[in-house]
Protein backbone atom coordinates (compact mmCIF):
# COMPACT_ATOMS: atom_id res chain seq x y z
CA UNK A 1 0.00 0.00 0.00
CA UNK A 2 1.37 3.37 -0.98
CA UNK A 3 2.23 5.85 1.62
CA UNK A 4 -0.04 8.81 1.18
CA UNK A 5 1.50 11.02 3.76
CA UNK A 6 2.67 14.44 2.53
CA UNK A 7 6.21 14.60 1.19
CA UNK A 8 8.59 15.47 3.95
CA UNK A 9 5.83 15.05 6.49
CA UNK A 10 6.46 13.24 9.66
CA UNK A 11 4.41 10.89 11.64
CA UNK A 12 4.72 8.53 14.48
CA UNK A 13 5.60 5.01 13.51
CA UNK A 14 5.39 2.05 15.78
CA UNK A 15 6.64 -1.43 15.22
CA UNK A 16 9.03 -2.83 12.61
CA UNK A 17 8.92 -2.76 8.82
CA UNK A 18 8.65 -5.73 6.52
CA UNK A 19 11.70 -4.86 4.54
CA UNK A 20 13.76 -5.21 7.63
CA UNK A 21 15.20 -1.73 7.68
CA UNK A 22 15.87 -0.63 11.12
CA UNK A 23 13.70 2.10 12.37
CA UNK A 24 14.55 4.13 15.28
CA UNK A 25 12.47 3.15 18.21
CA UNK A 26 9.76 5.66 18.75
CA UNK A 27 11.53 7.78 16.11
CA UNK A 28 10.39 9.50 12.86
CA UNK A 29 11.07 8.48 9.29
CA UNK A 30 11.08 10.35 5.98
CA UNK A 31 8.23 9.83 3.45
CA UNK A 32 8.91 7.39 0.60
CA UNK A 33 8.85 9.23 -2.74
CA UNK A 34 9.45 5.96 -4.64
CA UNK A 35 5.90 4.88 -3.90
CA UNK A 36 4.54 8.30 -4.92
CA UNK A 37 6.25 8.26 -8.30
CA UNK A 38 4.51 5.03 -9.16
CA UNK A 39 1.26 6.60 -8.20
CA UNK A 40 1.90 9.59 -10.43
CA UNK A 41 2.81 7.27 -13.28
CA UNK A 42 -0.33 5.24 -12.91
CA UNK A 43 -2.38 8.40 -12.60
CA UNK A 44 -0.81 9.80 -15.74
CA UNK A 45 -1.62 6.66 -17.66
CA UNK A 46 -5.16 6.70 -16.44
CA UNK A 47 -5.54 10.34 -17.45
CA UNK A 48 -4.05 9.64 -20.87
CA UNK A 49 -6.46 6.81 -21.43
CA UNK A 50 -9.35 9.03 -20.35
CA UNK A 51 -8.28 11.74 -22.77
CA UNK A 52 -7.92 9.28 -25.61
CA UNK A 53 -11.39 7.92 -24.86
CA UNK A 54 -12.79 11.46 -24.76
CA UNK A 55 -11.18 12.26 -28.06
CA UNK A 56 -12.67 9.14 -29.60
CA UNK A 57 -16.13 9.98 -28.30
CA UNK A 58 -15.86 13.54 -29.56
CA UNK A 59 -14.64 12.43 -32.96
CA UNK A 60 -17.40 9.88 -33.27
CA UNK A 61 -19.96 12.53 -32.39
CA UNK A 62 -18.57 14.96 -34.95
CA UNK A 63 -18.39 12.27 -37.60
CA UNK A 64 -21.96 11.20 -36.93
CA UNK A 65 -23.17 14.76 -37.10
CA UNK A 66 -21.23 15.27 -40.29
CA UNK A 67 -22.86 12.28 -41.90
CA UNK A 68 -26.27 13.23 -40.62
CA UNK A 69 -26.14 16.81 -41.84
CA UNK A 70 -24.87 16.15 -45.33
CA UNK A 71 -27.67 17.58 -47.41
CA UNK A 72 -27.72 14.68 -49.80
CA UNK A 73 -25.04 12.37 -51.00
CA UNK A 74 -26.71 11.08 -54.14
CA UNK A 75 -26.80 14.46 -55.89
CA UNK A 76 -30.51 14.48 -56.65
CA UNK A 77 -30.51 18.29 -56.53
CA UNK A 78 -28.07 18.38 -59.46
CA UNK A 79 -30.31 16.01 -61.38
CA UNK A 80 -33.29 18.28 -60.78
CA UNK A 81 -31.30 21.33 -61.79
CA UNK A 82 -30.44 19.58 -65.03
CA UNK A 83 -34.07 18.67 -65.55
CA UNK A 84 -35.14 22.27 -65.07
CA UNK A 85 -32.49 23.50 -67.46
CA UNK A 86 -33.54 20.95 -70.04
CA UNK A 87 -37.17 21.92 -69.58
CA UNK A 88 -36.38 25.59 -70.13
CA UNK A 89 -34.35 24.68 -73.20
CA UNK A 90 -37.10 22.45 -74.60
CA UNK A 91 -39.68 25.20 -74.13
CA UNK A 92 -37.41 27.73 -75.79
CA UNK A 93 -36.63 25.33 -78.66
CA UNK A 94 -40.36 24.68 -79.13
CA UNK A 95 -41.11 28.39 -79.17
CA UNK A 96 -38.15 29.10 -81.47
CA UNK A 97 -39.23 26.48 -83.98
CA UNK A 98 -42.72 27.98 -84.23
CA UNK A 99 -41.47 31.56 -84.43
CA UNK A 100 -38.69 31.03 -86.93
CA UNK A 101 -39.56 27.94 -88.86
CA UNK A 102 -42.97 28.55 -90.32
CA UNK A 103 -43.29 25.23 -92.06
CA UNK A 104 -45.07 21.90 -91.78
CA UNK A 105 -45.02 19.26 -89.07
CA UNK A 106 -41.89 17.58 -90.43
CA UNK A 107 -39.97 20.86 -90.61
CA UNK A 108 -40.96 21.80 -87.07
CA UNK A 109 -40.06 18.37 -85.79
CA UNK A 110 -36.68 18.54 -87.50
CA UNK A 111 -36.08 21.96 -86.03
CA UNK A 112 -36.79 21.01 -82.41
CA UNK A 113 -34.84 17.75 -82.77
CA UNK A 114 -31.79 19.61 -84.08
CA UNK A 115 -31.98 22.11 -81.23
CA UNK A 116 -32.28 19.43 -78.57
CA UNK A 117 -29.43 17.44 -80.17
CA UNK A 118 -27.19 20.50 -80.15
CA UNK A 119 -28.08 21.14 -76.51
CA UNK A 120 -27.33 17.51 -75.69
CA UNK A 121 -23.98 17.62 -77.49
CA UNK A 122 -22.74 20.56 -75.46
CA UNK A 123 -24.25 19.70 -72.10
CA UNK A 124 -23.14 16.08 -72.08
CA UNK A 125 -19.50 17.19 -72.26
CA UNK A 126 -20.08 19.77 -69.54
CA UNK A 127 -21.84 17.27 -67.30
CA UNK A 128 -19.18 14.64 -67.95
CA UNK A 129 -16.55 16.90 -66.40
CA UNK A 130 -18.48 16.55 -63.13
CA UNK A 131 -18.86 12.81 -63.50
CA UNK A 132 -22.47 12.89 -64.67
CA UNK A 133 -23.73 11.05 -67.72
CA UNK A 134 -26.69 12.65 -69.42
CA UNK A 135 -28.85 11.70 -72.34
CA UNK A 136 -31.48 13.97 -73.87
CA UNK A 137 -33.61 12.76 -76.76
CA UNK A 138 -36.76 13.99 -78.39
CA UNK A 139 -39.65 11.59 -77.99
CA UNK A 140 -43.08 11.88 -79.62
CA UNK A 141 -44.02 15.19 -81.24
CA UNK A 142 -47.75 14.85 -81.98
CA UNK A 143 -48.90 17.17 -84.77
CA UNK A 144 -51.41 19.88 -84.11
CA UNK A 145 -53.32 22.61 -85.91
CA UNK A 146 -53.52 26.22 -84.90
CA UNK A 147 -56.99 27.64 -85.58
CA UNK A 148 -57.11 31.40 -85.31
CA UNK A 149 -60.01 33.36 -86.68
CA UNK A 150 -60.30 37.01 -85.71
CA UNK A 151 -63.03 39.62 -86.11
CA UNK A 152 -65.59 37.25 -87.54
CA UNK A 153 -69.03 36.04 -86.64
CA UNK A 154 -69.10 32.77 -84.75
CA UNK A 155 -70.90 31.17 -87.64
CA UNK A 156 -69.23 28.70 -89.95
CA UNK A 157 -67.36 30.13 -92.98
CA UNK A 158 -70.42 29.10 -94.94
CA UNK A 159 -72.71 31.02 -92.61
CA UNK A 160 -74.27 28.11 -90.67
CA UNK A 161 -75.42 28.86 -87.12
CA UNK A 162 -74.70 25.41 -85.74
CA UNK A 163 -71.53 23.87 -87.05
CA UNK A 164 -68.59 21.62 -86.22
CA UNK A 165 -65.24 23.34 -85.94
CA UNK A 166 -63.08 20.23 -85.65
CA UNK A 167 -63.50 16.49 -85.33
CA UNK A 168 -61.48 13.86 -83.50
CA UNK A 169 -60.13 16.35 -80.96
CA UNK A 170 -58.30 14.73 -78.05
CA UNK A 171 -56.81 17.84 -76.52
CA UNK A 172 -56.69 21.59 -76.94
CA UNK A 173 -54.39 24.29 -75.73
CA UNK A 174 -54.45 28.08 -75.82
CA UNK A 175 -58.22 27.88 -76.39
CA UNK A 176 -59.61 31.39 -76.10
CA UNK A 177 -62.77 33.21 -77.14
CA UNK A 178 -63.15 36.96 -77.42
CA UNK A 179 -66.82 37.81 -77.71
CA UNK A 180 -68.08 41.25 -78.70
CA UNK A 181 -70.85 42.95 -80.69
CA UNK A 182 -73.69 40.90 -79.31
CA UNK A 183 -76.36 40.74 -82.03
CA UNK A 184 -78.83 38.43 -80.32
CA UNK A 185 -81.43 39.15 -77.70
CA UNK A 186 -81.10 38.75 -73.97
CA UNK A 187 -82.53 35.26 -74.21
CA UNK A 188 -80.06 34.06 -76.85
CA UNK A 189 -77.12 31.89 -75.98
CA UNK A 190 -73.84 31.23 -77.74
CA UNK A 191 -72.61 27.69 -77.15
CA UNK A 192 -69.26 26.05 -77.59
CA UNK A 193 -69.92 22.34 -77.50
CA UNK A 194 -67.39 19.60 -76.84
CA UNK A 195 -68.73 16.22 -77.98
CA UNK A 196 -72.47 16.22 -77.45
CA UNK A 197 -74.36 19.00 -75.72
CA UNK A 198 -75.06 16.48 -72.97
CA UNK A 199 -71.31 16.09 -72.36
CA UNK A 200 -69.98 19.62 -72.13
CA UNK A 201 -70.86 23.03 -73.40
CA UNK A 202 -69.90 26.59 -72.67
CA UNK A 203 -72.76 29.04 -72.59
CA UNK A 204 -72.33 32.79 -73.16
CA UNK A 205 -75.24 35.19 -72.93
CA UNK A 206 -75.62 38.95 -72.76
CA UNK A 207 -78.57 40.94 -71.53
CA UNK A 208 -77.41 44.29 -72.87
CA UNK A 209 -75.35 45.20 -69.79
CA UNK A 210 -73.99 42.02 -68.31
CA UNK A 211 -72.19 39.02 -69.72
CA UNK A 212 -72.96 35.68 -68.18
CA UNK A 213 -70.83 32.61 -68.66
CA UNK A 214 -71.82 29.13 -67.58
CA UNK A 215 -70.65 25.58 -68.15
CA UNK A 216 -72.77 22.48 -68.45
CA UNK A 217 -70.65 19.48 -67.60
CA UNK A 218 -72.59 16.19 -67.99
CA UNK A 219 -75.84 17.76 -66.81
CA UNK A 220 -74.35 19.86 -64.02
CA UNK A 221 -74.64 23.54 -64.82
CA UNK A 222 -72.17 25.91 -63.18
CA UNK A 223 -72.30 29.67 -63.57
CA UNK A 224 -68.88 31.27 -63.81
CA UNK A 225 -70.19 34.65 -62.82
CA UNK A 226 -71.15 37.81 -64.58
CA UNK A 227 -69.08 40.64 -65.94
CA UNK A 228 -69.82 43.96 -67.52
CA UNK A 229 -68.01 45.66 -70.34
CA UNK A 230 -68.16 45.91 -74.10
CA UNK A 231 -66.55 42.54 -74.69
CA UNK A 232 -65.77 39.29 -72.95
CA UNK A 233 -62.69 37.09 -72.94
CA UNK A 234 -63.11 33.46 -72.04
CA UNK A 235 -59.82 31.56 -71.77
CA UNK A 236 -60.95 27.95 -71.69
CA UNK A 237 -57.44 26.46 -71.36
CA UNK A 238 -56.45 28.78 -68.53
CA UNK A 239 -59.91 28.46 -66.95
CA UNK A 240 -60.60 32.20 -66.65
CA UNK A 241 -63.40 34.58 -67.61
CA UNK A 242 -62.03 38.11 -68.07
CA UNK A 243 -59.13 37.06 -65.87
CA UNK A 244 -61.27 35.65 -63.06
CA UNK A 245 -60.85 31.99 -62.36
CA UNK A 246 -63.63 29.52 -63.14
CA UNK A 247 -62.79 25.90 -62.44
CA UNK A 248 -65.75 24.57 -64.43
CA UNK A 249 -64.13 25.65 -67.69
CA UNK A 250 -61.86 22.59 -67.62
CA UNK A 251 -62.26 20.99 -71.03
CA UNK A 252 -59.82 18.22 -70.11
CA UNK A 253 -62.60 16.43 -68.25
CA UNK A 254 -64.44 15.64 -71.43
CA UNK A 255 -61.86 13.01 -72.30
CA UNK A 256 -61.54 10.83 -75.34
CA UNK A 257 -61.79 11.91 -78.92
CA UNK A 258 -64.64 14.33 -79.46
CA UNK A 259 -65.90 16.99 -81.81
CA UNK A 260 -65.75 20.69 -81.15
CA UNK A 261 -68.65 22.79 -82.36
CA UNK A 262 -70.39 26.12 -82.06
CA UNK A 263 -74.12 26.70 -81.83
CA UNK A 264 -76.06 29.92 -82.40
CA UNK A 265 -72.93 31.38 -83.92
CA UNK A 266 -74.76 34.32 -85.41
CA UNK A 267 -75.57 36.00 -82.08
CA UNK A 268 -72.15 37.60 -81.74
CA UNK A 269 -68.81 38.06 -83.38
CA UNK A 270 -65.24 38.24 -82.14
CA UNK A 271 -62.17 35.99 -82.17
CA UNK A 272 -61.65 32.35 -81.50
CA UNK A 273 -58.23 30.75 -81.30
CA UNK A 274 -57.11 27.32 -80.28
CA UNK A 275 -54.48 24.69 -80.96
CA UNK A 276 -55.97 21.22 -81.30
CA UNK A 277 -54.15 17.90 -81.55
CA UNK A 278 -55.60 17.17 -85.00
CA UNK A 279 -54.35 17.35 -88.55
CA UNK A 280 -55.41 20.21 -90.73
CA UNK A 281 -58.05 18.23 -92.59
CA UNK A 282 -60.00 17.61 -89.39
CA UNK A 283 -60.82 21.32 -89.12
CA UNK A 284 -63.81 22.75 -90.94
CA UNK A 285 -62.97 24.06 -94.39
CA UNK A 286 -62.52 27.79 -94.81
CA UNK A 287 -61.27 28.36 -91.27
CA UNK A 288 -57.70 29.73 -91.20
CA UNK A 289 -55.36 27.05 -89.95
CA UNK A 290 -51.64 26.57 -89.50
CA UNK A 291 -49.64 23.40 -88.94
CA UNK A 292 -47.94 23.32 -85.55
CA UNK A 293 -46.68 20.74 -83.13
CA UNK A 294 -49.29 20.07 -80.50
CA UNK A 295 -46.72 18.96 -77.93
CA UNK A 296 -43.20 17.67 -77.57
CA UNK A 297 -41.85 15.05 -75.19
CA UNK A 298 -38.18 15.11 -74.25
CA UNK A 299 -36.71 12.09 -72.49
CA UNK A 300 -33.98 12.90 -69.99
CA UNK A 301 -31.60 10.43 -68.37
CA UNK A 302 -29.14 11.56 -65.74
CA UNK A 303 -26.67 9.15 -64.24
CA UNK A 304 -24.06 9.38 -61.54
CA UNK A 305 -22.35 6.51 -59.71
CA UNK A 306 -25.03 6.80 -57.00
CA UNK A 307 -28.04 7.86 -58.97
CA UNK A 308 -30.02 6.99 -62.04
CA UNK A 309 -32.63 9.61 -62.81
CA UNK A 310 -35.05 9.35 -65.70
CA UNK A 311 -37.87 11.66 -66.57
CA UNK A 312 -39.93 12.79 -69.52
CA UNK A 313 -40.52 16.48 -70.05
CA UNK A 314 -43.69 17.42 -71.89
CA UNK A 315 -43.88 20.77 -73.61
CA UNK A 316 -47.36 21.99 -74.59
CA UNK A 317 -47.62 25.74 -73.96
CA UNK A 318 -51.04 26.93 -72.94
CA UNK A 319 -52.41 23.52 -72.12
CA UNK A 320 -54.78 23.25 -69.17
CA UNK A 321 -52.72 22.43 -66.10
CA UNK A 322 -49.53 22.76 -68.13
CA UNK B 1 26.61 12.23 -14.60
CA UNK B 2 27.97 10.22 -11.78
CA UNK B 3 25.62 9.92 -8.88
CA UNK B 4 26.85 11.69 -5.87
CA UNK B 5 27.22 9.03 -3.31
CA UNK B 6 27.61 9.63 0.36
CA UNK B 7 31.02 8.99 1.93
CA UNK B 8 31.70 5.31 2.23
CA UNK B 9 30.97 4.88 5.82
CA UNK B 10 29.61 1.50 6.91
CA UNK B 11 27.51 3.22 9.53
CA UNK B 12 25.75 5.36 6.90
CA UNK B 13 24.24 2.40 5.08
CA UNK B 14 22.07 1.73 7.98
CA UNK B 15 20.48 5.13 7.74
CA UNK B 16 17.10 5.47 5.84
CA UNK B 17 18.28 8.78 4.34
CA UNK B 18 20.75 6.88 2.21
CA UNK B 19 17.99 4.91 0.47
CA UNK B 20 16.14 8.09 -0.44
CA UNK B 21 19.24 9.77 -1.70
CA UNK B 22 20.34 6.96 -4.03
CA UNK B 23 16.91 6.66 -5.66
CA UNK B 24 16.43 10.36 -6.18
CA UNK B 25 17.58 10.32 -9.78
CA UNK B 26 15.23 7.54 -10.73
CA UNK B 27 12.40 9.49 -9.15
CA UNK B 28 13.33 12.57 -11.09
CA UNK B 29 13.36 10.62 -14.31
CA UNK B 30 10.02 9.06 -13.53
CA UNK B 31 8.64 12.50 -12.77
CA UNK B 32 9.91 13.84 -16.07
CA UNK B 33 8.51 10.90 -18.01
CA UNK B 34 5.15 11.12 -16.32
CA UNK B 35 4.98 14.85 -16.99
CA UNK B 36 5.75 14.14 -20.63
CA UNK B 37 2.93 11.64 -20.77
CA UNK B 38 0.59 14.09 -19.13
CA UNK B 39 1.64 16.85 -21.47
CA UNK B 40 1.25 14.73 -24.57
CA UNK B 41 -2.18 13.63 -23.36
CA UNK B 42 -3.19 17.26 -22.88
CA UNK B 43 -1.83 18.16 -26.32
CA UNK B 44 -3.72 15.27 -27.86
CA UNK B 45 -6.88 16.29 -26.09
CA UNK B 46 -6.48 19.87 -27.27
CA UNK B 47 -6.08 18.66 -30.84
CA UNK B 48 -9.68 17.57 -30.95
CA UNK B 49 -10.91 21.05 -30.04
CA UNK B 50 -8.75 22.69 -32.69
CA UNK B 51 -11.64 22.50 -35.17
CA UNK B 52 -12.37 26.16 -35.71
CA UNK B 53 -15.11 27.49 -37.95
CA UNK B 54 -12.49 28.24 -40.58
CA UNK B 55 -10.78 24.87 -40.67
CA UNK B 56 -11.87 22.64 -43.53
CA UNK B 57 -13.26 20.00 -41.30
CA UNK B 58 -16.36 18.14 -40.42
CA UNK B 59 -17.78 20.76 -38.07
CA UNK B 60 -18.14 23.35 -40.85
CA UNK B 61 -20.36 21.02 -42.82
CA UNK B 62 -23.50 22.87 -41.70
CA UNK B 63 -22.27 26.14 -43.07
CA UNK B 64 -21.07 24.56 -46.28
CA UNK B 65 -24.48 22.97 -46.78
CA UNK B 66 -26.11 26.30 -46.18
CA UNK B 67 -23.87 28.14 -48.62
CA UNK B 68 -24.28 25.51 -51.29
CA UNK B 69 -28.06 25.70 -50.98
CA UNK B 70 -27.95 29.48 -51.08
CA UNK B 71 -25.79 29.45 -54.21
CA UNK B 72 -28.09 26.95 -55.87
CA UNK B 73 -31.14 28.98 -54.88
CA UNK B 74 -29.69 32.22 -56.19
CA UNK B 75 -28.90 30.55 -59.52
CA UNK B 76 -32.33 28.96 -59.79
CA UNK B 77 -34.12 32.19 -58.94
CA UNK B 78 -31.97 34.24 -61.31
CA UNK B 79 -32.54 31.72 -64.10
CA UNK B 80 -36.30 31.76 -63.46
CA UNK B 81 -36.60 35.53 -63.68
CA UNK B 82 -34.22 35.80 -66.63
CA UNK B 83 -31.73 37.85 -64.60
CA UNK B 84 -29.02 35.26 -65.14
CA UNK B 85 -29.44 35.33 -68.89
CA UNK B 86 -29.39 39.13 -68.96
CA UNK B 87 -26.20 39.16 -66.89
CA UNK B 88 -24.48 36.64 -69.15
CA UNK B 89 -25.59 38.48 -72.30
CA UNK B 90 -24.66 41.96 -71.00
CA UNK B 91 -21.80 42.24 -73.48
CA UNK B 92 -20.05 45.42 -74.52
CA UNK B 93 -18.96 44.91 -78.11
CA UNK B 94 -16.71 47.96 -78.10
CA UNK B 95 -14.51 46.94 -75.20
CA UNK B 96 -15.13 43.24 -75.88
CA UNK B 97 -15.97 42.52 -72.27
CA UNK B 98 -18.96 42.61 -69.94
CA UNK B 99 -20.53 45.98 -69.31
CA UNK B 100 -19.28 47.94 -66.28
CA UNK B 101 -16.23 45.78 -65.82
CA UNK B 102 -12.76 47.17 -65.27
CA UNK B 103 -9.57 46.16 -67.01
CA UNK B 104 -9.39 42.40 -66.53
CA UNK B 105 -12.82 42.03 -68.13
CA UNK B 106 -14.57 40.61 -65.08
CA UNK B 107 -15.84 41.85 -61.75
CA UNK B 108 -13.40 41.61 -58.87
CA UNK B 109 -14.64 43.43 -55.78
CA UNK B 110 -18.23 44.42 -56.43
CA UNK B 111 -21.01 42.32 -57.89
CA UNK B 112 -22.25 43.12 -61.41
CA UNK B 113 -24.51 46.21 -61.33
CA UNK B 114 -27.59 44.36 -62.50
CA UNK B 115 -30.41 42.27 -61.07
CA UNK B 116 -28.26 39.15 -60.79
CA UNK B 117 -25.60 41.21 -59.02
CA UNK B 118 -28.19 42.50 -56.57
CA UNK B 119 -29.16 38.95 -55.74
CA UNK B 120 -25.51 38.01 -55.24
CA UNK B 121 -24.97 41.07 -53.09
CA UNK B 122 -27.92 40.24 -50.83
CA UNK B 123 -26.98 36.59 -50.51
CA UNK B 124 -23.20 36.72 -50.20
CA UNK B 125 -21.53 40.13 -50.14
CA UNK B 126 -23.53 41.40 -47.19
CA UNK B 127 -22.70 38.29 -45.19
CA UNK B 128 -18.98 38.49 -45.80
CA UNK B 129 -18.95 35.57 -48.14
CA UNK B 130 -16.68 35.59 -51.17
CA UNK B 131 -17.56 34.02 -54.50
CA UNK B 132 -16.25 33.42 -57.97
CA UNK B 133 -18.48 32.96 -60.99
CA UNK B 134 -17.17 31.10 -63.99
CA UNK B 135 -18.99 30.67 -67.29
CA UNK B 136 -18.14 27.39 -68.97
CA UNK B 137 -19.03 27.03 -72.60
CA UNK B 138 -18.11 24.99 -75.61
CA UNK B 139 -15.32 26.58 -77.56
CA UNK B 140 -16.45 25.48 -81.00
CA UNK B 141 -17.49 22.34 -82.78
CA UNK B 142 -14.26 20.44 -82.24
CA UNK B 143 -12.65 21.90 -79.17
CA UNK B 144 -13.61 20.98 -75.66
CA UNK B 145 -15.00 23.19 -72.90
CA UNK B 146 -13.55 26.59 -72.15
CA UNK B 147 -14.40 29.09 -69.47
CA UNK B 148 -14.71 32.80 -68.84
CA UNK B 149 -14.71 34.60 -65.50
CA UNK B 150 -17.69 36.77 -64.68
CA UNK B 151 -16.73 37.49 -61.06
CA UNK B 152 -13.35 36.65 -59.55
CA UNK B 153 -12.68 37.55 -55.93
CA UNK B 154 -9.62 35.43 -55.36
CA UNK B 155 -8.48 31.89 -54.83
CA UNK B 156 -11.13 29.87 -52.98
CA UNK B 157 -10.27 28.39 -49.61
CA UNK B 158 -10.30 24.68 -48.80
CA UNK B 159 -13.89 24.76 -47.58
CA UNK B 160 -15.36 26.37 -50.68
CA UNK B 161 -18.53 24.92 -52.17
CA UNK B 162 -19.91 25.21 -55.67
CA UNK B 163 -23.23 25.15 -57.45
CA UNK B 164 -23.88 25.14 -61.17
CA UNK B 165 -26.72 26.04 -63.48
CA UNK B 166 -26.83 25.64 -67.25
CA UNK B 167 -28.19 28.29 -69.54
CA UNK B 168 -29.02 27.59 -73.17
CA UNK B 169 -28.45 30.51 -75.50
CA UNK B 170 -30.39 30.57 -78.76
CA UNK B 171 -29.04 32.20 -81.85
CA UNK B 172 -31.74 34.88 -81.82
CA UNK B 173 -31.25 35.86 -78.17
CA UNK B 174 -30.50 39.58 -77.98
CA UNK B 175 -27.49 41.04 -76.22
CA UNK B 176 -28.30 43.44 -73.38
CA UNK B 177 -26.89 46.86 -72.67
CA UNK B 178 -25.65 48.15 -69.32
CA UNK B 179 -29.21 48.91 -68.24
CA UNK B 180 -30.42 45.39 -68.97
CA UNK B 181 -32.35 46.54 -72.02
CA UNK B 182 -32.23 44.23 -75.02
CA UNK B 183 -30.31 45.61 -77.99
CA UNK B 184 -30.94 44.98 -81.67
CA UNK B 185 -27.84 42.78 -81.87
CA UNK B 186 -28.36 39.08 -81.43
CA UNK B 187 -25.74 36.91 -79.83
CA UNK B 188 -24.99 35.15 -83.12
CA UNK B 189 -24.38 38.50 -84.83
CA UNK B 190 -21.74 39.58 -82.34
CA UNK B 191 -18.32 38.11 -83.22
CA UNK B 192 -16.64 39.50 -80.11
CA UNK B 193 -18.91 37.62 -77.71
CA UNK B 194 -16.84 35.35 -75.48
CA UNK B 195 -18.62 32.13 -76.49
CA UNK B 196 -18.61 31.13 -80.15
CA UNK B 197 -21.46 29.28 -81.83
CA UNK B 198 -21.42 25.64 -80.82
CA UNK B 199 -23.80 24.59 -83.58
CA UNK B 200 -25.18 26.08 -86.75
CA UNK B 201 -28.77 25.50 -85.68
CA UNK B 202 -31.08 27.16 -83.20
CA UNK B 203 -28.95 26.48 -80.12
CA UNK B 204 -26.05 28.94 -80.05
CA UNK B 205 -24.21 27.56 -77.03
CA UNK B 206 -24.85 26.23 -73.56
CA UNK B 207 -23.27 28.28 -70.79
CA UNK B 208 -22.75 26.46 -67.53
CA UNK B 209 -22.68 29.04 -64.77
CA UNK B 210 -20.58 27.89 -61.84
CA UNK B 211 -20.65 29.74 -58.53
CA UNK B 212 -17.89 28.95 -56.03
CA UNK B 213 -18.61 30.25 -52.54
CA UNK B 214 -16.42 30.41 -49.46
CA UNK B 215 -16.10 32.33 -46.23
CA UNK B 216 -13.42 34.99 -46.10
Amino acid sequence: MADLSPVGGRREYHGSRRDGHAVGRGGERRARPADRAQLILVGAFALAVVFVALALVMNAAIYTENLATRSETAGAADAQAFERTTKATAQAAFRYAHEINDSDHEGLERNVTQAIDAYHNVSRVQQATSGHLVDVTVGPTPPGTNVTNTNVAFTSPGGADDWTLATGVGGTRSFRLDVENWAGGSGDELWVVAGDADDWYLNVSYDGGQWEVGVNDSGTYTTCGTTTGPDLTVDISAGTVDGDECAALDLGRVGGSHTLGIRNGSVADGDYTLIADVERWAVAGGVPTEEVLYAMVVDVTYRTPQLRYRTAIRVAPGETGG
Amino acid sequence: MTPRRPPSDPGDQERPDAVTRTRGQAHTLEGVVSSLILLSAVVFALEMTAVTPLSASTSSQHIENQQESTARGVLAAAAETGALERAVLSWNATSEQFYNTSDPGYFTTDPPPNRFGTMLNRSFDRNGVAYNIYLHYRDDDDAGPDSQRLVYQGHPSDNAVQATWSLTLFENDPLYDHEETPTATTVSDEPTYFAPAASDGAVYNVVRVEVVVWRI
